[in-house]
Order: structure tokens, then sequence, then C-alpha cells
């Protein structure tokens, strides 16, 4: 049957059809054309037609099939065959005449069929509403639980080896300020300046109705320097940062790199995590002053376009509002919102269970939770400044 | 047209930036044998077979399938092309969203559109064509185990019943067992669908167990094509040190003198052991 079916155009593939026609030892069924998956169908809805005419008139079913005007039969095409043999009525002695040899073959190959059992079926929603609501909740508990857990051992690991500096591998610890830090930095200048320019846009108009545009300044230096600069820093390095270390580290477990690791007695997290987290930490807080400065000065431009406001008379009334203790809480954030960032990043590396899929998911999972830890701890910064009065 | 070789290769030229891997390479599958190609790890032999199939430019030299020339050949001919053969990734390349039964359905639903009950059915031939358990349809790839998996491939790739088969590796990370009944089904799936089967192997079991004849992929180009015996009847270092080394003396001894393995030829004997 491969033989005539080759290299059959699409254009000139042949109908299939199917006839009855009454010989000398009964009705036989004349089937011509392609029989295959390409044309199952009219296939299907041709030889119904057929058998239900076939019964409305009350003629007797045929017992015997000639597949001798077939071009092409597949198993498709031999399983609809098989399952019509099966589903008529009568003796089972079932005649082919004028079939090929090949024809025979591909029908008996069809036969060897089975069935699929249906999928189990899905519990009753609620049940299973419930269900995986609490094994959810459950799954992210101990998510942070290893998550604190991590941060222990990451801790214990930064303590020995600053008792012993040489543990700690400098080359990686540049290679990652280097990524995370140089490289971040012309996004980091293009969205805190943006970010600048925004801000005071909104304000100015405000502060316009009460003829108090100068003001923008000090409702600039307070935004910016306390709380854009670091948070829109810290988002863009979680995005940027915390995701690569996540995915880094995550295709090294699924490649068996770690285990290696582990088993010619080297520390994983002392070689992976440390280089990374130390960079960021130092890092951050770099960014976050250029963060702070572009912010500034994205305001100065926006004061200058919108309202005249000279570079001079805004540099002038900044230095006059400019209090040190709002860049110092927004600096000293930084560190912290780093530590964070990094650790998330990678504990979820080694997280990774199997193969590539899982690196995608919690790549994202990184993103996500170390954005939320970090707004989350922007909070209670925020609480903690205001209740010692800062 | 009807005897053209099911794939014929002429002349082809691939290249990586400067790394030349083929050059002038020429090959012919004949209809209805199994080829095994050979060759060295880096020789080139996975890059043949996506050529072939059309994940890879060639940068010079025709392909042709089925007499079909595909180098320059409107996107009708590739659509053509495609339902002519089937493809069996190393890993069986399954998609892993989807379950077995779904991974080869999807075959199903790309060409005709058939109701739900038809397509279970089919599916559920071709799982147990393949010698897959019927539970097996339900289970997600990462749920199988590596044979299982391959074998779930095979499916996939003869779903639509074609011509041409194009096997990468198929019998790799598999234990010998499991090895050896992939094997077996392969040559019986050939032989009864009269498949035509390109194999790109290490195995040399396989080779002794499946293959018509093999060709040797050898400084960029197939050195030499033919049955076993007659490779080793060839002068060329490469060949006896493959054929004739520890293992291959080995795998070819266990073959009762270096005779092809007698092969089922009858289709209905499908009894085999799944993954």
């Amino acid at each position: 049957m491969r033989h005539f079916q080759d290299s059959v155009p699409a254009g000139r593939r042949r109908e299939p059809g199917a006839e009855v026609l009454d010989g000398a030892e009964g009705a036989v069924l004349h089937l011509w054309g392609e029989w295959s998956v390409y044309t199952l169908p009219e296939c299907k809805a041709g030889l119904d037609s057929l058998l239900s005419a076939r019964e409305r008139d009350g003629l007797p079913p045929f017992r015997r099939l000639n597949l001798g005007r077939i071009t092409r039969i597949d198993t498709a095409g031999a399983l609809l065959l098989n399952n019509l043999v099966a589903a008529l009525p009568g003796e089972r002695d079932w005649i082919f005449e004028n079939s090929g040899a090949e024809a025979r073959a591909i029908l008996d190959i069809s036969l060897a069929k089975t069935r699929v059992p249906p999928p189990p079926p899905p519990p009753f929603f609620l049940l299973s509403l419930l269900n995986e609501t609490g094994a959810h909740v459950l799954g992210e508990l101990r998510l942070f639980l290893a998550l604190l857990g991590f941060f222990g051992e990451f801790g214990l690991r930064l303590l020995r080896s600053l008792c012993r500096p040489r543990d700690i591998h400098l080359t990686a610890c540049v290679y990652h300020m280097e990524h995370a830090g140089l490289r971040a930095a012309p996004i980091v200048c293009l969205l805190n300046f943006m970010i600048g320019l925004v801000i005071a846009y909104m304000a100015l108009s405000s502060l316009a109705m009460f003829g108090a545009q100068i003001y923008v300044v000090n409702l600039l230096e307070v935004v910016t320097l306390r709380e854009m600069g670091v948070l829109i820093t810290a988002i863009l390095v979680a995005g940027r940062s915390g995701s690569s270390f996540t995915a880094q580290i995550g295709v090294m477990v699924s490649n068996q790199e770690v285990d290696a690791m582990r088993v010619m007695g080297l520390d994983p997290v002392l070689v992976l995590a440390l280089p990374r987290v130390l960079a960021l930490v130092v890092v951050l807080p770099c960014l976050v002053v250029l963060a702070d400065i572009m912010g500034l000065l994205g305001g100065l431009v926006a004061a200058w376009v919108s309202m005249d406001i000279s570079p001079a008379v805004f540099i002038d009334s900044l230095r006059m509002a400019m209090r040190a203790k709002h860049v110092l809480v927004g600096v000293a954030k930084a560190p912290v919102f780093a530590l964070v960032i990094g650790c998330v990043g990678c504990f979820l590396g080694f997280q990774v269970k199997g193969g590539a899929a899982a690196v995608g998911i919690l790549t994202t999972r990184s993103v996500v939770e170390s954005i939320f830890l970090v707004i989350l701890l922007d909070a209670l910064f925020a609480l903690l400044f205001n209740m010692v009065r800062i | 047209m009807l005897d053209a070789p099911a794939i014929s290769l002429r002349n082809i030229t691939n290249s990586f930036g400067g790394h030349v891997v083929h050059r002038g390479l020429d090959l012919d599958v004949r209809k209805g044998e199994i080829l095994g190609v050979i060759g060295a790890s880096g020789s080139g032999k996975s890059v043949l077979l996506r050529t072939i199939v059309g994940l890879r430019r060639q940068q010079a030299g025709e392909v042709s399938v089925l007499g079909v020339n595909l180098t320059r050949a409107p996107a009708s001919a590739w659509e053509e092309a495609r339902r002519h053969w089937g493809v069996l990734f190393q890993d069986g390349a399954l998609f892993s969203s989807l379950t077995v039964k779904e991974n080869v359905q999807a075959q199903f639903r790309r060409v005709v559109r058939l109701p739900g009950e038809a397509l279970d059915e089919l599916a559920a031939l071709k799982i147990s064509l393949v010698g897959l358990p019927p539970e097996a349809g339900n289970k997600l790839p990462a749920e199988l185990s590596g044979g299982m998996r391959k074998r779930a491939g095979l499916a996939r790739a003869l779903a639509l019943d074609p011509d041409i088969l194009l096997l990468d590796e198929p019998t790799a990370g598999l234990d010998p067992i499991g090895a050896a009944d992939f094997d077996l089904l392969i040559r019986t799936l050939s032989k009864s669908l009269g498949l035509t089967v390109f194999l790109v192997t290490h195995d040399i079991d396989t080779l002794y167990a499946v293959c018509d004849r093999v060709a040797v992929l050898e400084d960029k180009r197939i050195s030499n094509v033919g049955r076993i015996e007659e490779l080793l009847r060839v002068d060329d270092a490469w060949i006896r040190e493959y054929f004739l080394g520890p293992r291959g003396r080995a795998a070819g001894n266990a073959r009762g003198g270096l005779s092809a393995a007698p092969c089922p030829e009858n289709g209905s004997s499908l009894a085999l052991r799944g993954g």
C-alpha cells in the first residue's frame, strides 16, 4: 500500500467512496479512493449514510468487502472498516475480495486496539477547592520556613567567611557587581529620571493653585530621597538580577552541577550564593545614590520646563531644604533590600527540582516574592523610622 | 517518481561559522529500507537529520524526499512532505503540558477535524501499536520512564501513518532490555507498515538488530554505505575499529557471527513489553 500512495499531491488526492453492488454471491460493499486519516470524516459520513439508507430500504446486510479500488488505506481507515465489521450483525465471516496483502496487513494491525481508560473524574469542586487552598497555604508556609532557614544558612556562611576572607570568591563578586550594578546603571538612571519628572509635574500642577510652586523642591526631596529612589531601584534590581540569580542557579541544579559541587566538597551556598548576594549588597546602595541624583534632576527639568523655575533657583532652594537624614534613610534601606532580593533569588534557584520547566516557574516566583518582600520591608521601615522619629 | 528514493541527498554542505560539518555529502535512502547512520561524536549525524526535515537549511546541495526536491520548494511542498515523515527526537520531545494521548491527537488535530470519540480511538490504536499500556495514555510525559517517553514519541511520530520515519538515537539512555525491545519494535513496525526508516545511532546492537544498510559519516561525507558484512570488507580504519573494536566485536558475536538478526515479519505479533 506504500507504493501507490507515495507523493500524491494534495490536489489530486482521490475522493473516497463506497457503494453496494449485488453480485452472484450476495451483496458486496465496494470501496474506492483514499481511506486515510485525511479523508476520515468523508469516509465515515459516506459509509454511515450508505448503511442507514440500506437499512431503511430493508435490504439485506452485505457480508463481503471489496477493497480493490482503494488507492490508499492507512491505520485510521482500517480502524473505521474494522469497526464497521464489528458493528454489523451477522456471522463474522467477512470476505475481503480483491484486497492486497498490504491492505490486509494494515487491517490486521488496526485490530490490535485497546481503549485508553477515561481519566479519573475530578473530585467534587468544593472539596478540591478546599483541598487545593490548604495545600497551597501549607506549601507557602513551608517555603517561607525554608527561606528563613536559608537566611540562617547564609548568615552562618557569611560570618565564617568574614573570619576567613580567603573563602570569599572575589572574582565572582566583582563579576556579579558588574552585571548587577554597572550594567543596571543606565536603566536605573533613566527610570528614576522619568519618575522624578512625573512626580514634579503632578505636584507642580497642584501647588500652582496656591502659588507655592517652589515647594516642589521640598516635596521631591522627601519623596525621591526617602522612598522613590530606593524603592524603584530595588524593584528594578529584583526584576533584573534576582530573577537571573534564580535562573542561573536553577539551571545549575537541573544540570546536576550543584550535586557535582557537593560531591567535590564545595559548598554551593558559599560558591554560588555568597558572591551574588554580597555583590548586590555592595552595589545596590551605589545605585540608589545614582537614582536619587537622577530623580532630583528629573524634578529640576520638569520645574524648569513647565513652571520656568530656573535650575539655579531650584538648586538653591534644594540646598536649603535638603536634610542629610532623608538621603541616609533611603540609602540605609538599600543593603537590606539587596540582602532580601539576593537571598530570595538564590534560595529559589536551589529549590529547582526536575527540568527546565521548574526553572521558569521559580524565576517568575523569585521576582514576585522579592518585590513583595521589598515593599513589605519598606512599609516596616516607614513604621520603624516613624516610631524613632527620624 | 515511483522509483525515486525515499530520501535523496545531493552534494550537501553544512557549516557553522567556519566549522564545516558536511562537504559534498551524497546519500540515498531506498524505499522500505532501514538505514542506520553512524559516525563519531560531533560528525554531524543529527545535523544531517535536521537538514532533511528542514530544521536546518544547508549552505549548498539538494534534499529530495519521495522524489520531490525540497531545496527551493514552495511552502505547499513542505506541507505535503511533512505528511510523509514522522520524527522521533532523542528524548521523545513530547509536549510537556499534554498527556500522551493528547500528544498523539495533536497530530490529528493539525490536519483534520474529527469527533472526540474518533480521536480517542485513533490515539488508543497508536498507543497500543508502540506497546504502551492503555493507562499510559492519560499520563503526562514527566510521569513516564525514558523508555516509555520514547515509545510515546514514536506513537506521535506514527500518528499520521508516515512513509518515512526519522529516528535520532532511539535507544540512547535505555537499559539493554528496553533497548532490545525498542529495536524489535522499530523492526516490526517498519516491516509491517512498510516504513522507510532513517536512523541515527551510536548503538552497535541496534545496527545489527534493525538496519538493512548502514551509512558511515566520515570526513564530512558519507564514506561508505552497505550491509554490515559489506562494510567489514571495506579497508577503512575507522569502520574496522567501530565494528571490530571490543564493543563492536561483542555485539557482532552476540548476533551469532556477523549476520543480521532474524526479524519477525508478522505485523500482528506486537505484544511487546511497555517501557
